[in-house]
């Protein structure tokens, strides 16, 4: 069990929960398809209500742990509940139970088999979330892919039965190459398969080729589900076969699986230190870059409206990737926050588009004229994620291209704001033309007079409606009370801070001849409170050991004043501060300057 | 010193009530719709009356007691966020007069709206882009100007699109290309500023290298432009003379009133920036004179001069770049309004002219620096005037096109005795916009005379190789005004004195004085017309002259001096002799066959048409279409690509197969080769056949996957080897 951590069984409830849905949908199976269906729901929100319960014990900073089984000597199946899993949790348990909503209303056939899955691919994708380490991940990771693909299949056309093909050769294929690295790095790891702060210590060790290949197998494993170019090849076809819920799953968590599989290898596997030294930070940012590009293009020639979100999708993803390839802080935060802020506009537009096609059966945006009209929440609330997919301020969108934008500054590298700008170019040249078209665009316009009205009120069923609404207001409101807790920012910004966060520290002597000099004679000062603040406010407070010594860790880049509490010998005349330290991601600044103390 | 003063700020409820209230007034009279109509009016007339009273209020106590703040506290970030209020003197003459111009234009809007379809839509939207137009002018940071600026402009959308005509479609589309573009200039501006300066908010860091770095060209250049758009900035300008005609009138005249000078707002500040002084070299005397308090007050101004002299060059060349922008901008827009027919298209095209005037004293604020207080001076009046004199031309003509159906000035005459009113407001408007002593342009034009004639002056005391294209400007500036007269009063004689051309008697025949809200909004402008040029000492002393002096690193000598320049003298009157003989000389000269009866012999300058492609305008669209073709065709010139990429994969695969068979295989061994192919032929026969549909069905895919790798290997090596 790991250090620090409260064993509890909430991470197996969460992951048990969805089971008991499936039992239901077995057990009444062909009879009272209404209540089985209301019942899947209740399964979701219960594992959603299990998930947020850990909520307050997670801002405090506690871990939770629960062993499932244990193969060899130090290698075990274990459930463990840390900020950054808890994060990745909290949005899918979310996404999925409003997800599960809109289904009852969108699903008509096969109902069964729909839900079953669902419930399947959410007790996976928890585990995925939860996991402990690197062994665990990869056996929820396997089970997930097989646990969707019915999903992806569900309207059994030849096109999904296609697409459905080419998703688990893609994915079968991508899980043997990331057996290989789960294997490489237990032999080069030291039987590590961990999750650790600072990356696995034992990899450090290893030849820089082995470390090299090790990074690339990973990638190549996790970037097919993560849809980095050139393997993105699945995503474009499952998206529009797929039944509109499973597409925003897939787009809104599973692509994520993929991408929070790289997270955990930078961050937990070989830590940033060793990426950068390595020079991976280049080969992922590049990629991520073509990607970002690529993709954008691509979407712009289509159109099919699920097609063209599906291309925007893989151009999405990619930008968590090139925050975390910032090696910054602000980079790593907005990339990481992105995740959940992609999950909610896109979710709602793959909701929105399934709202379409039932309401009008339309699948391509050159038909979409008036719909506007027909079916205005809907649209509108497609307007308000369309234009947070640009980062229109306010919305999350906006705040994942500011986090993102000074990341590169902090990096050193503004071309990835010139890629980020093309990017929010890109996506305005093909999210807007459907909003124009759906809006100011109808049947019939060169007749004079002939104006259809909004239809509000009876545009669809509530089911359906309602998670596109609480997914729209989201996108604002997440983009405007940023900090509140619960919300990504709180719960992404304590995990960058302890991979980037730097430390501030210095040393308390007495100046007993007053030169103001430090000689080897002089005694230091133990016990003596240093404050950090930062624009007027104290955020640190901290003793000086017998050396005199004094450190603040864990802090944001920034600009600080240091100063001496007053008391015991240190009157307001003899008290310092030392004022606009300005400290950098990852950097230990050791003050030049003791605090000196005048007898 | 006024750098201590800047520094009072207070705590106030105003900013958020102002912002709030009209956004409230949007609600309701989105609640009251099309079923209560007069209800949802008088709401709308309401929220902008009491919103504007709420400006009034906030202008009086920034004015007698410091900036005013109000932390909304969204989108916090860490210790960075966006859209706390805090409104400083030149945000609230801003707001004062926009807040004026929406009020006048919800009055007109009143009545005029009952032509128009999807009455609530737009007034709901009219409403919004009030709020958030105010937001522009109460942050005190980039970002939050951008949230504001860019919810203005998305929201204004809805106002330019509103009749879907074809017309109003395309102006619009090509509004919000130009909005989106601008906007991602903007913000790139912003994030390279923020590298620069180390923080968002007007006033960078002392330490950063903002101020002592290098001149950061790309950085101002992406803000400019991302203001310009917005500004009607040559050759940014072109979205503006579609937009606005297209646009309902009210619409028109906040568009023209206050949306372009939020753009112009933008780029004030961004020049200001170069004028927040850095106290001092060092941070630790910095904290020393922050703690010393007056007594040091002295030996900090010394500072700040001896710094300001290393920046004065690079603020200079700033300013200089801006005033010829200004000079193009007015120039250009004159020209294109003295060749159109329609009233709103050549408003449209003199607001560009008028734009320029106010880039024109904000150039002449960098060129001068510390001493630019008339540059600025005249600036701030400028736009309070054209706020004025445009809205009521913009309302004017919405009133004509109310009454007549009919906005091509050749096709109107004789308006005069059907709308006497209209015609007197009218009147007032164009004289003010035309410079005549009296009326508001005349001073605001002086002023700026003056600053360009201060520049010509230092610029020959100090020896600099400019001064010869600073007389330049000031002869364009001259001639400008000359032009800007002749189209005025062509405009105005075509449309309300001359007689009506037979074959359009009948149409002006039935044409009667525009509904009383509408003459309401149209006078209150037209009235601000006339006290803005009465009482020039008033609004200078007490308006103006107070706004100019918050602007930290300016002489307040020179702010004294603009407080108390005397406007009716001898030496001003005069110059507008010049103007007014070229002016009446062009206007003459086209409209002589009109004037006396007489028939044209010889070209007629105001039917003057340039060919397209000399336009910008063209060239944007093209630019833009190619672009996006490219796209769309790169899809297609990617097909041989992939063919070529296949067959490269395939010979490659037959070469590796040679090179086996041919050299590799007899090498290692001696048993035949057709032994071995024999027995394996048939393995791979059956393999063929059944892998090859899924190979067909892949090799997209496996081109894409070639084509990307070998280009991230390209540009990983490039980036490894650079």
């Amino acid at each position: 069990m790991p250090e620090g951590a409260t064993k509890s069984v909430i991470p197996l409830l969460a992951v048990i929960l969805p089971w008991i849905s499936l039992l239901v949908i077995l057990a009444l199976n062909k009879q009272h398809p209404k209540v089985r269906k209301w019942l899947c729901f209740l399964g979701s929100a219960a594992t959603f209500g299990v998930v947020i319960s850990l909520l307050p014990g997670i801002l405090d900073g506690n871990t939770y742990y629960f062993k499932l089984a244990s193969v060899v000597e130090g290698l075990e199946m274990s459930l463990r509940v840390d900020t950054l899993g808890y994060y990745f949790g909290l949005i899918l348990a979310f996404l999925w139970m409003l997800v599960t909503l809109y289904s009852i209303g969108y699903i008509d056939h096969k109902e069964s088999r729909f839900f079953a899955f669902m419930a399947l691919c959410e007790s996976f994708l928890i585990g995925c979330a939860f996991s402990s380490n690197m062994f665990t991940y990869f056996i929820f990771y396997e089970l997930m892919t097989f646990g969707s693909y019915p999903l992806i299949i569900h309207e059994e056309t030849t096109m999904a039965r296609r697409a459905g093909y080419k998703y688990l050769v893609y994915a079968i294929a991508a899980g043997a190459v990331l057996f290989f690295a789960l294997v490489a790095q237990y032999f080069w790891g030291g039987g590590d398969l961990g999750f650790n702060q600072y990356g696995i210590g034992a990899l450090a060790e290893a030849s820089k080729a082995a470390l090299i290949a090790i990074f690339l197998t990973y990638l190549a494993g996790f970037g097919v589900k993560a849809a980095i170019m050139p393997l993105h090849g699945w995503v474009p076809d499952a998206h529009p076969a797929a039944p509109s819920p499973a597409s925003a799953l897939l787009s809104g968590v599973i692509l994520k699986a993929g991408a929070f599989g790289i997270i955990r290898v930078v961050f937990y596997v070989f830590g940033v230190e060793l990426i950068r030294d390595l020079g991976m930070h280049v080969v992922i940012a590049v990629m991520a870059c073509i990607t970002i590009i690529v993709a954008s293009i691509f979407a712009l020639t289509q159109d099919n409206l699920k097609r063209r979100l599906a291309y925007s999708s893989i151009a999405q993803v990619s930008y968590i990737i090139l925050g975390l390839a910032m090696l910054s802080y602000d980079g790593g935060l907005g990339g990481v926050m992105h995740l959940t802020h992609h999950a909610l506009m896109k979710g709602c537009l793959f909701l929105c588009a399934g709202v379409v096609l039932v309401k009008t059966g339309i699948k391509n945006i050159s038909e979409m004229r008036g719909v506007g009209y027909k079916i205005p929440m809907t649209m509108l609330c497609f307007t308000v994620c369309a234009l947070a997919m640009m980062g229109t301020p306010p919305s999350v969108g906006f705040i994942s291209k500011w986090l993102l934008g000074s990341g590169s500054l902090e990096a050193g590298l503004p071309i990835y704001i010139v890629v980020l700008l093309a990017s929010a170019l890109l996506n305005a040249a093909y999210f807007l033309p459907i909003v124009y078209i759906s809006f100011f665009r109808w049947e019939g316009e060169e007749e004079e007079g002939h104006r259809p009205k909004l239809h509000f009120g009876k545009e669809i069923n509530r089911t359906m409606l309602v998670p596109v609404v609480i997914l729209a207001v989201l996108v604002i409101i997440v983009g405007v009370w940023v900090a509140t807790p619960g919300f990504p920012y709180s719960l992404v910004n304590p995990v960058i801070e302890d991979i980037y966060g730097g430390s501030i520290s210095g040393y308390k002597y007495e100046d007993s001849d007053a030169d103001g000099a430090v000689d080897f004679d002089e005694p230091a000062w133990e016990g003596v409170e240093i404050q950090l603040k930062q624009d007027g406010e104290v955020i640190q407070t901290t003793t000086t050991d017998a050396e005199g010594r004094f450190e603040f860790t864990n802090l944001e880049p920034g600009t600080y004043d240091v100063e001496e509490v007053l008391g015991r010998g240190i009157s307001s005349e003899a008290s310092t501060v030392i004022k606009g330290v300005k400290l950098g991601a990852s950097e230990n600044l050791e003050l030049e300057q003791p605090f000196i103390n005048i007898p | 010193m006024h750098g201590e003063e800047v520094a009072i700020i207070s705590f106030s409820i105003l900013p958020v009530l102002a912002l709030a209230l009209p956004l409230v007034g949007a609600v309701l009279a989105g609640i009251a719709g099309e079923a209560r109509a007069r209800l949802r009016n008088w709401l709308v007339v309401l929220a902008s009356g009491a919103t504007l009273l709420l400006v009034i209020l906030i202008l009086a106590r920034v004015f007698t007691s410091g900036s005013v703040y109000f932390n909304l506290d969204m989108m916090r970030i860490g210790d960075a966020y966006v859209c706390n209020l805090q409104v400083d003197a030149i945000g609230a003459f801003f707001a004062f007069f926009a807040a004026i111009l929406w009020f006048a234009a919800s009055m007109h809007a009143f009545s005029y709206m009952e032509h128009e379809q999807k009455r609530t839509r737009f007034f709901v939207f009219m409403l919004l882009t009030e709020s958030a137009t105010l937001g522009i002018f109460m942050v005190q940071d980039f970002f939050s100007l951008y949230f504001f600026f860019e919810a203005m402009g998305l929201l204004a959308y809805l106002l330019v699109i509103h009749s879907e005509t074809v017309k109003a479609r395309s102006a619009a589309t090509k509004y919000i290309c130009m909005t989106i573009v601008g906007g991602l200039a903007l913000l790139g501006g912003i994030f390279l500023y923020l590298g620069y300066a180390g923080t968002v908010a007007f006033k960078p860091l002392m330490e950063s290298s903002w101020l002592t770095g290098s001149f950061k060209v790309l950085t101002l250049v992406c803000l400019i432009a991302g203001f310009g758009v917005k500004a009607g900035m040559v050759p940014l300008h072109i979205w503006l003379p579609d937009a606005h005609p297209a646009a309902p009138s009210p619409a028109s005249a906040l568009l023209s009133g206050v949306m372009i000078k939020a753009g112009a707002y933008g780029i004030l500040r961004t020049i200001l920036t170069f004028f927040q002084q850095p106290v001092s070299h060092h941070a630790e005397e910095h904290a020393v004179l922050l703690v010393g308090g007056s007594g040091t007050a002295a030996s900090a101004a010394e500072g700040a001069s001896h710094a300001a002299s290393g920046l004065a060059a690079d603020v200079r060349m700033l300013g200089f770049a801006m005033l010829w922008i200004g000079v193009v901008t007015m120039f250009i827009g004159m020209i294109l309004a003295l060749v159109q027919s329609d009233i709103k298209r050549t408003l449209a095209y003199s607001s560009v002219s008028q734009m320029g005037y106010i880039l024109f004293g904000i150039g002449c604020l960098g060129y001068l620096g510390a001493e630019g207080a008339m540059g600025i001076g005249g600036s701030l009046y400028h736009i309070i005037n054209h706020a004025f004199f445009k809205g009521a031309l913009f309302l004017a003509a919405g009133s004509i096109l109310f009454s007549a159906h009919e906005l091509d000035m050749f096709r109107l005459g004789g308006l005069w005795k059907r709308m006497p009113l209209t015609t007197i407001f009218w009147c007032i408007a164009a004289l003010g916009i035309m410079g005549i002593p009296f009326f508001n342009g005349f001073v605001s034009k002086t002023l700026l005379h003056h600053a360009v004639v201060e520049s010509h002056e230092l610029a020959l005391h100090a020896g600099l190789a400019t001064a010869g294209w600073v007389k330049a400007a000031e002869i364009v500036f001259i001639i400008t005004s000359g032009g800007t007269i002749a189209y005025i009063t062509k405009m105005t004689y075509y449309t309300f004195f001359r007689r009506p051309r037979p074959k359009y008697r009948e149409h002006v025949k039935h044409v009667r004085e525009a509904p009383k809200w509408m003459l309401a909004g149209t006078g209150l402008l037209a009235a601000g017309v006339l006290f803005n040029g009465l009482f020039p000492g008033f609004l200078l002393s007490k308006l103006i002259a107070p706004a100019a002096e918050t602007v930290p690193g300016l002489d307040p000598h020179g702010v004294e001096h603009l407080a108390h320049t005397s406007i009716f003298i001898w030496h001003n009157l005069k110059e507008v002799l010049v103007p007014l003989v070229i002016g009446i000389g062009v206007f003459v000269l086209g409209a002589w066959p009109d004037l006396f009866r007489a028939h044209r012999r010889g070209p007629n300058i105001f039917a003057f048409r340039l060919p397209r492609w000399l336009g910008v305008d063209y060239w944007y669209v093209r630019t833009a279409r190619g672009s996006l073709a490219f796209l769309f065709v790169a899809k297609r010139i990617y097909a041989p690509v992939k063919e070529w990429v296949l067959k490269l994969l395939k010979n490659g695969a037959g070469g590796v197969v040679h090179l086996v068979r041919d050299i590799i295989y007899p090498a290692l061994t001696e048993i035949p080769f057709n032994y071995v192919k024999d027995t394996t032929i048939k393995v791979y026969g059956d393999a063929r056949v059944r892998m090859l549909p899924a190979v067909r069905e892949y090799q997209g895919d496996i081109a894409v996957g070639a084509l990307v790798i070998a280009v991230s290997l390209t540009i990983f090596l490039i980036m490894r080897l650079l």
